[in-house]
């Protein structure tokens, strides 16, 4: 079964500085009916004005991703890493036993376009650590790019998070297909970052989600870059 | 668990920063809700930093507790290592590297840093929010080197019952023991 979230449905808070669209309840949207899917807990979709960003702010047991579609964002955390991230580069954040950090757009001219993803860890009071992981943008052309898994790639690199939960990145060109084996017991969310696909004939437009369970052959078809996440 | 409230509030150079930021991970670490706040200070030299927004009067009401840093000498900084060592050589886009840490030494002892007076106006309108009825924080933290005893009884005169001091305070690792001191005092006075 596919249930697609639209991306009109979602909740929505404009403040001006940041124009963020929820995908999940998060902050002042509350809604009982969208507090996540299987472990995963957040997806927002940023856009943050030059200049301006999140203060520092504390978290607690959460696996927090950052992927930049356009622009930049500046990290800085108690663990003291400070870094600039743009697009093709995944950030991870086991916040575990507790940190705090601040996100700002650096740029005084370009906005930044972001999703930032919360993944429930498997565990709690994990020691927090920060990775980021650039890759080269030809590894998500017209193919799944993993950006964060349990374990440690063979292959590729990618962030290691505390869940049995992969992530993964793929930009299509027109007519471009993608196939996805999804374990029986396995859920996925596919997440359109721009333009628009068909999910096994399902059109999805940019910002809408679908949730995924009890299919097992997953063809995304289309033209822009979704993330896909398969999940316990 | 019941909810803990605790505000941290920080005044002067990225020494107090960063235990600032230290005790709030104690907090969390004792499963408190945290706020980080900045006193503004108005010597020139300091930029004011966009993480962060002045503490305001809302802070101090949803407050259980509020811990206080003030800058403190490096050395005690530097010996944790791999962080300060970092921190020593970060550069900003557009200027020349600096070494944080000798800047916050000698604007920490050169005679004209303002954090005190400043935090000293903060407890008063504390007070005067504790007069108004509006505070429930009955426990405070506090982290400083110079004009340690005005500022506790600053805190003081604003009702707030100091935790007692950890071991090595003015390292990270005390102030993060120092804010899960406060977070658990705080919860065990909530009852």
């Amino acid at each position: 079964m596919i249930t697609i979230r639209h991306a009109s449905e979602r909740g929505h808070a404009d403040h001006g500085w940041l124009n963020s669209w929820h995908t999940f309840s998060f902050a002042n949207y509350y809604d009982p009916a969208h507090m996540g899917f299987r472990v995963l807990r957040v997806i927002n979709d940023d856009r943050v004005a030059p200049g301006k960003g999140f203060g520092a702010h504390a978290h607690r047991d959460m696996e927090i991703v950052s992927y930049v579609l356009e622009g930049s964002l500046a990290h800085k955390d108690s663990m003291g890493e400070r870094h600039v991230i743009g697009p093709n580069t995944i950030q991870a954040m086991s916040a575990g036993t507790g940190i705090v950090h601040s996100e700002f757009n650096p740029s005084e001219t370009e906005p930044v376009h972001f999703l930032q993803i919360w993944i429930e860890p498997a565990m709690e009071d994990v020691e927090p650590s920060y990775q980021q992981i650039s890759f080269d943008p030809a590894g998500k052309r017209g193919r799944l790019r993993l950006l964060a898994g349990p374990h440690p790639s063979d292959g590729e690199r990618s962030a290691v998070i505390h869940q049995d939960a992969k992530v993964y990145a793929a930009e299509l060109q027109t007519g471009e297909t993608v196939a996805y084996p999804l374990s029986p017991d396995r859920f996925a969310w596919v997440q359109v970052a721009r333009g628009s696909l068909k999910l096994n004939g399902q059109k999805l437009m940019e910002g809408d989600g679908a949730a995924v369970a009890g299919e097992h052959d997953l063809s995304l078809t289309g033209d822009g870059e979704f993330l896909l996440f398969d999940l316990p | 668990m019941q909810d803990v409230n605790v505000v941290v509030v920080f005044c002067g150079d990225e020494s107090a920063e960063r235990l600032a930021q230290a005790a709030a991970v104690g907090a969390v670490q004792g499963r408190a809700n945290i706020r980080l706040r900045r006193l503004a200070e108005t010597d020139p030299r300091q930029a004011q930093p966009q993480d962060y927004i002045a503490p305001r009067s809302a802070d101090a009401e949803w407050a259980d507790a509020i811990i206080a840093c003030m800058p403190v000498q490096t050395d005690s900084l530097a010996r944790e290592g791999p962080i300060a060592a970092h921190d020593a050589t970060v550069q900003s886009p557009g200027r020349q590297p600096q070494s944080r840490l000798r800047f916050a030494g000698d604007y920490c002892f050169a005679g004209d840093y303002l954090g005190a007076a400043v935090f000293e106006q903060y407890f008063d309108s504390l007070k005067t929010l504790r007069e108004a009825g509006k505070l429930k924080c009955n426990v405070g933290g506090l982290i400083a080197s110079e004009d340690e005893a005005a500022l506790r009884q600053a805190m003081e005169s604003a009702g707030l019952t100091l935790v007692p001091a950890t071991p090595d305070p003015r390292s990270l690792t005390g102030a993060r023991l120092l804010g899960r001191s406060v977070a658990d005092s705080a919860r065990a006075l909530r009852g």
